[in-house]
């Protein structure tokens, strides 16, 4: 029998994303004048648009039971043939930015071949070509960051449409096509069957191989997408960007609930893991603390979110042994 | 009976009788070959017919099975479905050829324990339910796993419920309706009754007869040998990888078979 006690700490864990954010937003508004302000408001929403779509494509990742931690410098590399591409080539933007996609997609591919192919953890993968990456970033930049871009490339970062941000836009429609893809197609249950128990998935007619390589490539993507929205906002490719986005992107996608031992992907929870972390950043902003102190914050959330995680497991373990010993 | 007190009823023929006719020959494999596993394994099964294979663990049965079912690589063999030659190379190729297999270890190889029955009970046949898009049709998801956990008689509480919650034959009876799912033609059955009630167990001997009965070519790997004799109606005994005797339902004599399995020479006469 569930007590009412069992009901609540179980809802509180299932949703510990949501409620997290409402208790941050509420002490927001509490502790300065200017939250609430329309302009920060819409600011933060436009901020938190960038690690909301990287965050969807590493929803998928994680869901499947893996990681990327090359995701940053993928970013950084990508936002600067980007903007190469845009300023130095007479190509047409729609194929400067498919060019971006493929890019990412490639990449995704590399990563995930790697893996598969020879065995590898994908730690030391994506570790390794995150590296590559890096380098690869400064040596077509030169180092020096690449302006001029045009203005197509800027409204990809600040544009409106009907007065809503476009990176607002792209966001909702990542968040659906993320939502729809992990928890409507077959490939959605592929990945959450997979990382349930490899063998019994394999047997059940399930490619490992291929729908590890799918969630990589997704994952690339997103950030593909999210290079191309940073440098329309900076109007730039700055050779940094994108740098340390993948800790905030596991960060948000394990608050929101996903967790890297299996069950369902929470799209939901990364969208409102990604606002806490974006409030948390707007707060220290409003309330002039040293921008170094995000740091610390953004790493201590991570910690709650790691060690919640845990806790919900076994709690609900506990839960499942009473169960059966009932 | 103390039997009857385990199962919490009466249980009168402990062997299912079987009531179809068999066909013609579904599966044939000939020559498969696995260094250090199996070889030169030739067997065939039919339409409405149970095979055993018999024989001590490590005999190569669950490794020539597996093989068979493009489970796990081998180096030789070919194999015919209705008389046509196929290639199977992994379980995706096996499902569409109309093969199943219930692996011997159910927990780690059988069902996904942290997911719910549904999910594992549809985790196979999910490829052809999908719509244009790869949408699952969950509406026809829920009556199918249902219809099929009823018909199983599956002991549950919720379609929800994660499957390592359930006893292990239920679990064993979810394993088979995710197969059951696929519509196989031909049924791979890997020790089905091990380490489960004496309920259970019979329940999962008239659920093999049944389906023989309506025209399942079944191959049932097991190594209790009441088992093999009560349900086959063929045996092929395994021994150190190969076959080394095959004996019809009226030849089977306990201890022959046995001798075959462990190779013991029958005394007085020639023999191989």
């Amino acid at each position: 029998m569930k007590t009412n006690r069992d009901k609540t700490i179980t809802f509180l864990l299932n949703n510990k994303a949501l409620l997290l954010l409402i208790l941050v937003f509420t002490s927001c508004s509490a502790i300065s004048p200017y939250f609430l302000g329309m302009t920060n408001l819409r600011n933060v929403l436009r901020q938190i648009s960038t690690s909301c779509v990287l965050a969807f494509g590493y929803t998928c990742i994680m869901s499947s039971g893996n990681i990327d931690l090359s995701v940053g410098y993928m970013a950084g590399m990508i936002g600067v043939v980007y903007a190469l591409l845009d300023t130095e080539t007479g190509l047409p933007f729609l194929a400067v930015v498919l060019i971006a996609l493929a890019l990412g997609a490639c990449c995704g591919l590399i990563s995930s071949s790697i893996m598969t192919g020879v065995g590898l953890l994908p730690f030391i993968v994506t570790l390794s070509l995150g590296q590559v990456y890096k380098g690869a970033c400064y040596v077509i930049s030169k180092n020096a960051p690449i302006s001029g871009v045009s203005e197509h490339v800027k409204f990809l970062g600040q544009g409106f449409v009907w007065a809503i941000p476009v990176p607002v836009i792209i966001m909702i429609v990542i968040g659906i096509i993320t939502y729809v893809l992990l928890n409507k197609t077959i490939f959605g249950r592929n990945i959450v069957a997979m990382r349930g128990n490899k063998e019994t998935a394999r047997l059940a007619g399930i490619d490992p191989r291929k729908t590890t390589m799918a969630v990589y490539v997704c994952g690339g993507i997103c950030v593909a997408i999210a290079a191309m929205m940073l440098t329309g906002r900076a109007a730039s490719a700055q050779v940094t960007a994108g740098q340390g986005m993948e800790m905030d992107a596991i960060a948000a996608v394990v608050i929101g609930g996903t967790s890297m031992k299996g069950g369902k992907a929470k799209v939901i929870g990364t969208f409102f893991g990604v606002c806490l972390m974006g409030l948390l950043a707007n707060i220290l902003n409003l309330l002039g603390v040293d921008s170094n102190y995000q740091y610390i914050a953004k790493g201590m959330m991570i910690l709650v979110a790691v060690v919640l995680d845990k806790v919900s497991e076994m709690y609900f373990n506990y839960q499942l042994k009473k169960a059966v010993t009932e | 009976m103390l039997i009857e007190k385990i199962a919490g009823r009466t249980i009168t023929n402990l062997w299912p009788a079987r009531k179809g006719t068999i066909g013609e020959i579904v599966l044939e494999a000939r020559g498969f070959s696995a260094k250090g596993k199996f070889s030169d394994i030739d067997l065939y099964v039919r339409r409405g017919e149970i095979i055993g294979l018999y024989g001590l663990v490590g005999a190569g049965r669950s490794e020539t099975v597996r093989a068979i079912f493009g489970a796990d690589k081998f180096d030789s063999g070919d194999l015919y479905i209705h008389g046509k030659k196929v290639v199977i190379r992994s379980p995706k190729t096996a499902i569409k050829k109309g093969l199943a297999l219930v692996t011997e270890d159910r927990l780690t190889t059988g069902i996904i324990p942290d997911q719910s029955i549904r999910e594992n009970v549809a985790v196979a046949y999910l490829p052809s339910i999908i719509n244009r898009w790869n949408m699952v049709d969950e509406k026809k998801e829920q009556r199918d796993v249902r219809e099929m956990v009823e018909i199983l008689s599956v002991k549950y509480a919720d379609l929800t419920q994660a499957v390592s919650s359930l006893s292990g034959g239920n679990q064993q009876k979810t394993i088979v309706g995710k197969w059951l799912l696929t519509k196989p033609e031909i049924l791979i059955l890997d020790e089905p009754t091990r380490g489960i009630d004496v309920g259970a167990k019979s329940e999962i001997h008239r659920l093999i007869a049944e389906l023989a009965d309506e025209g399942m070519a079944v191959i049932m790997v097991s190594s209790e040998l009441p088992e093999i004799e009560g349900m086959s109606d063929r045996v092929y005994v395994f021994r150190d990888g190969k076959i080394c005797a095959e004996f019809k339902k009226e030849e089977l004599a306990a201890n022959e078979v046995v001798k075959q399995a462990f190779g013991i020479e029958h005394r007085g006469s020639n023999d191989r």
